[in-house]
C-alpha cells in the first residue's frame, strides 16, 4: 500500500469513526427544527460518566435521558458531583472533510492547504465544554429549558 | 526525487494525522472559537421576523414554527406553519398551527450568523417590535399594569385606577380593589375603558364593579382588608408640614397638586415624616384619615431594574418563579418591605407620644388611590395631630383629610355584561371573565369598553373596581445589556443593601423620570405631570 492511501485511510477512520455522536441530533441545516435536547456527556467526581439527551437543568441537578443496554430512562445527576461536561448540539456535516481530503492532492502545497482546510473544518463543530459553556447556560440546550413540567413524570420521558 | 518523497512522506503523514486528529476530535483546541460562537448565541436581537420560533409549552409540548410566523398582538396568539410535538417529541400536528401565548413557558429561536456557524439562542421574552421613545431613561418607560378609566365627564386622559400592579408574573397574581369615584348615570349602564398602554401583556382573571348608592353628603371609602365605610364631612388639614416646611396648600384639596420629595442621596430606603394638624368644632366620634396618594417612579425603576438584571434569561427566571423554584414571597415582600408603607400615627395628649394607627400601601405611579385609615382617638378631642412616616422619594400625596366614618357598608359586586372595542363585540372575553380558570389577555395599545348594569338609574353611586390578574412586562432591548444575576440575587435576598447600592444610579435619573415615563405611554394622551 502506498503512503498516500495509507494516510487517506487513517484520516477516514479517525474522522468518520473516531467521533461518533447521537443519531437523533440535527445537522447544521436542520438545527432550527430540532425538538430534542443536545447530546451531553457528564463526567462526575466519583469517576462515573453519563451520556445521552439533555432533558433539563435546574439549580442543583441535571437530568439526562440515557440508553443503558437498550433501556431508555432518565438519570438525575446532582450538579455538585459534576466534574465536567461536553455537549454536542448538532452533528457534523458529512461533507466537512472533503476540502481537507482534496488537500492531499495539492502535492507540495499540501501542508499549507491542509492546515487552511482544517481550520475551516473546525468552524463546523457544534460542541461545548464545561469551560466554554457555563452551567447556568446549559439549560438552553435542554429538551425542556423551562425545567421538567410538573405534569410530566421523568419515568414517562422517552 | 523519490528519496525526497520517501523522506518527506513520514513527516507529512505525521502532520496529516495530527491535524486530522485535532480537527476531527479535539474541541478543546478550538475552545476560543466556540467562545466566539457563544457571544453570537446570546445576541440580544435574536428574535427576528425571519427566525424559526420554538415555543415550549408549559405542559412540555413544543411548537416549532417556520420562518413566516405571525404574532397577533390583539388576540394574543402566534400562528404559522410548523410542527407540534408532545413531551416525548411525537408529532401531534403539522401544517398551519396556532398557539396561545399564555400557554407558553419559554420562547426559543435560533440565530444563524451569516449562514456560517449555527448557533442556538434562547429568547425568553417577546421583545418589543415597536419602538418606544424612552431611550433617555430606559427604566422609566411607561408601564404598570391595566389602566381603568371611568367613562364620565371627568378628564378622560387621566386613569382612574391601575390594577394589580405588583403582579409581574402568574405566581404573583392577586385581586385588587381601587376606587373609581362617584357616578350618576342617566340609565342603568356604566362603562369603563380598560387599556393596555405599556409594553406589557395583561392577563385579567376577574373584573367586577363594586357599587354602593350614596346620598349627596356622603362618600364611600375603602380601608384595609377590603372594608368599605360610608363617611361624611371631610375636614382638610389646618396645617401640614414636611421636612421642606409648610405644605398645607398641597394637601388640603384633592386637586392633583401633590406633595412629593426626592429620594435620599445615601439610601433609597430612608424615612421622612409629615405632620398634619386638624381642628374641628364638634368632636369626631369615629374618625378616619382619608389619603389620596400614588407612588413616584421609584418602584417602577426598581421593577424594571430587576427585569434588566435577568437579561435574556428573564423568561426562564419568571418561569422558575411560576414553578416555585424561586420564592415569589421573597420577591413580593423583600423589596416592598424594605421600602415600607405610609404609616399613620396620632398624637396621644395624655401619654405625650405618637401612637401607631395603621398603614396603607398601593404600588403604582399612575392612578391616584383613595384609601381610608380608621383612627382610634380620644372621644372628646376637637383637634388631632397626625404623623405620617414614609419612605423619602417614594410617595406623592394629593390629599389628606379627616373624615367621619358613619357605617361600614358592602358595595354590590356587578359582573360586566358587555365588552367591546370600536366596531367589535368581544363576547368571548366576557365568557372568559366569567370563568375563574381562564384569563382575558390584552396586548399593548388595546382598548376595550367594559359595560356594567347598575341596579338603579338616576342614582349616585360610589364605584370601585375589583380586578384579579397579572401582567408580563416586555423586555426592552436597552435593558438586556444590564444583565447581572448577582445584582438580581441581591435585589431578592438583600433588598436593604441593594437599595443603598443603587441610590447613586437612581439619583442620576430621578429628576427626569416622571416626564420620560408619561412621554413613553402607548397611545398617550396629555397628562399634567409635574417634573421635579
Amino acid at each position: 500500500m502506498n503512503p498516500t492511501k495509507w494516510i487517506s485511510m487513517a484520516c477516514g477512520v479517525i474522522i468518520f469513526a473516531g467521533c461518533v455522536t447521537a443519531s437523533y441530533l440535527p445537522t447544521h441545516k436542520t438545527l432550527d427544527s430540532n425538538p430534542y435536547g443536545s447530546y451531553i456527556r457528564i463526567n462526575t467526581l466519583d469517576k462515573k460518566y453519563y451520556t445521552g439527551e439533555l432533558i433539563s437543568v435546574s439549580g442543583d441537578k441535571v437530568t439526562v435521558l440515557i440508553d443503558e443496554n437498550g433501556i431508555i430512562s432518565c438519570k438525575t445527576i446532582d450538579s455538585s458531583l459534576i466534574k465536567r461536561y461536553y455537549i454536542i448540539y448538532a452533528n457534523k456535516s458529512e461533507t466537512r472533510a472533503i476540502p481537507f481530503f482534496i488537500s492531499i492532492f495539492h502535492g507540495w502545497f499540501f501542508p499549507i492547504t491542509a492546515i487552511i482546510n482544517a481550520s475551516l473544518m473546525v468552524n463546523t463543530d457544534f460542541t461545548y465544554t464545561s469551560k466554554s459553556l457555563k452551567y447556568n447556560d446549559l439549560k438552553l440546550f435542554a429538551r425542556y429549558p423551562q425545567g421538567i413540567p410538573d405534569n410530566i413524570s421523568i419515568y414517562n420521558i422517552k | 526525487m523519490s528519496s525526497i518523497i520517501k523522506f518527506l512522506y513520514p513527516i507529512l503523514g505525521t502532520t496529516v494525522l495530527i491535524v486530522t486528529f485535532s480537527v476531527a476530535c479535539s474541541t478543546y483546541y478550538f475552545r476560543k472559537q466556540y467562545d466566539d460562537v457563544n457571544s453570537l448565541l446570546y445576541q440580544k436581537d435574536s428574535l427576528q421576523k425571519n427566525s424559526f420560533l420554538k415555543a415550549h409549552y408549559k405542559n412540555g409540548d413544543i411548537f416549532i414554527l417556520e420562518e413566516n410566523w405571525i404574532y397577533d398582538s390583539t388576540d394574543q396568539y402566534i400562528s404559522g406553519k410548523g410542527t407540534q410535538y408532545d413531551f416525548n417529541r411525537k408529532i401531534l400536528a403539522t401544517g398551519a398551527l396556532r398557539l396561545a401565548i399564555d400557554s407558553v413557558a419559554i420562547f426559543e429561536t435560533n440565530k444563524r450568523p451569516k449562514e456560517r456557524i449555527a448557533g442556538l439562542a434562547v429568547v425568553t421574552v417577546l421583545d418589543a417590535l415597536i419602538a418606544i421613545p424612552c431611550l433617555l431613561i430606559p427604566k422609566a418607560c411607561f408601564g404598570s399594569c391595566p389602566t381603568i378609566y371611568l367613562n364620565d365627564d371627568s378628564d378622560s386622559s387621566i386613569p382612574d385606577a391601575e390594577v394589580f400592579s405588583n403582579a409581574i408574573c402568574p405566581q404573583l397574581e392577586y385581586g385588587d380593589i381601587d376606587a373609581l369615584g362617584s357616578y350618576t348615570a342617566s340609565s342603568t349602564e356604566v362603562s369603563l375603558t380598560v387599556k393596555n398602554e405599556a409594553l406589557e401583556t395583561h392577563c385579567i382573571n376577574q373584573m367586577q364593579l363594586l357599587a354602593y348608592p350614596v346620598n349627596s353628603n356622603e362618600s364611600i371609602y375603602q380601608s384595609g382588608n377590603d372594608r368599605f365605610f360610608a363617611c361624611r364631612g371631610n375636614i382638610p388639614p389646618q396645617n401640614a408640614t414636611g421636612p421642606e416646611g409648610e405644605i398645607t396648600h398641597l394637601l388640603n384639596k384633592a386637586d392633583r397638586l401633590e406633595r412629593f420629595s426626592l429620594a435620599s442621596d445615601q439610601d433609597l430606603a430612608s424615612k421622612e415624616e409629615i405632620y398634619l394638624n386638624y381642628t374641628f368644632d364638634k368632636p369626631v366620634t369615629n374618625p378616619g384619615l382619608l389619603i389620596h396618594f400614588r407612588q413616584t417612579l421609584m418602584t417602577t425603576y426598581l421593577i424594571y431594574s430587576a427585569l434588566s438584571y435577568m437579561g435574556e434569561q428573564a423568561g426562564e427566571i419568571l418561569a422558575s418563579i411560576e414553578k416555585g423554584d424561586i420564592s415569589s414571597h421573597e420577591i413580593e415582600k423583600g423589596i416592598y418591605k424594605a421600602l415600607g408603607d405610609i404609616e399613620v400615627f396620632t398624637y396621644n395628649e395624655i401619654k405625650k407620644e405618637y401612637q401607631y394607627q395603621g398603614k396603607i400601601y398601593e404600588t403604582g405611579p399612575i392612578a391616584i388611590n383613595k384609601e381610608l385609615i380608621p383612627l382610634v382617638v380620644e372621644e372628646k378631642a376637637t383637634s388631632l395631630n397626625i404623623k405620617l412616616v414614609m419612605n423619602r422619594g417614594l410617595w406623592r400625596i394629593d390629599y389628606a383629610a379627616l373624615t367621619n366614618m358613619v357605617s361600614q357598608v358592602n358595595p354590590e359586586p356587578i359582573s360586566p355584561y358587555k365588552i367591546s372595542s370600536p366596531g367589535m363585540t368581544h363576547s368571548l372575553a366576557l365568557t372568559i371573565l366569567s370563568d375563574d380558570t381562564k384569563h382575558w389577555v390584552t396586548q399593548p395599545g388595546s382598548e376595550y369598553t367594559v359595560v356594567f348594569k347598575l341596579p338603579l338609574a338616576q342614582q349616585r353611586y360610589d364605584l370601585f373596581i375589583y380586578s384579579k390578574g397579572y401582567y408580563l412586562e416586555w423586555m426592552r432591548q436597552s435593558w438586556l445589556k444590564d444583565k447581572n444575576l448577582l445584582k438580581l440575587r441581591q435585589f431578592i435576598k438583600n433588598p436593604s443593601q441593594y437599595l443603598k447600592d443603587i441610590t447613586k444610579e437612581y439619583k442620576t435619573y430621578e429628576s427626569e423620570m416622571e416626564r420620560e415615563f408619561w412621554n413613553s405611554k402607548i397611545n398617550k394622551n396629555s397628562f399634567s405631570h409635574e417634573s421635579y
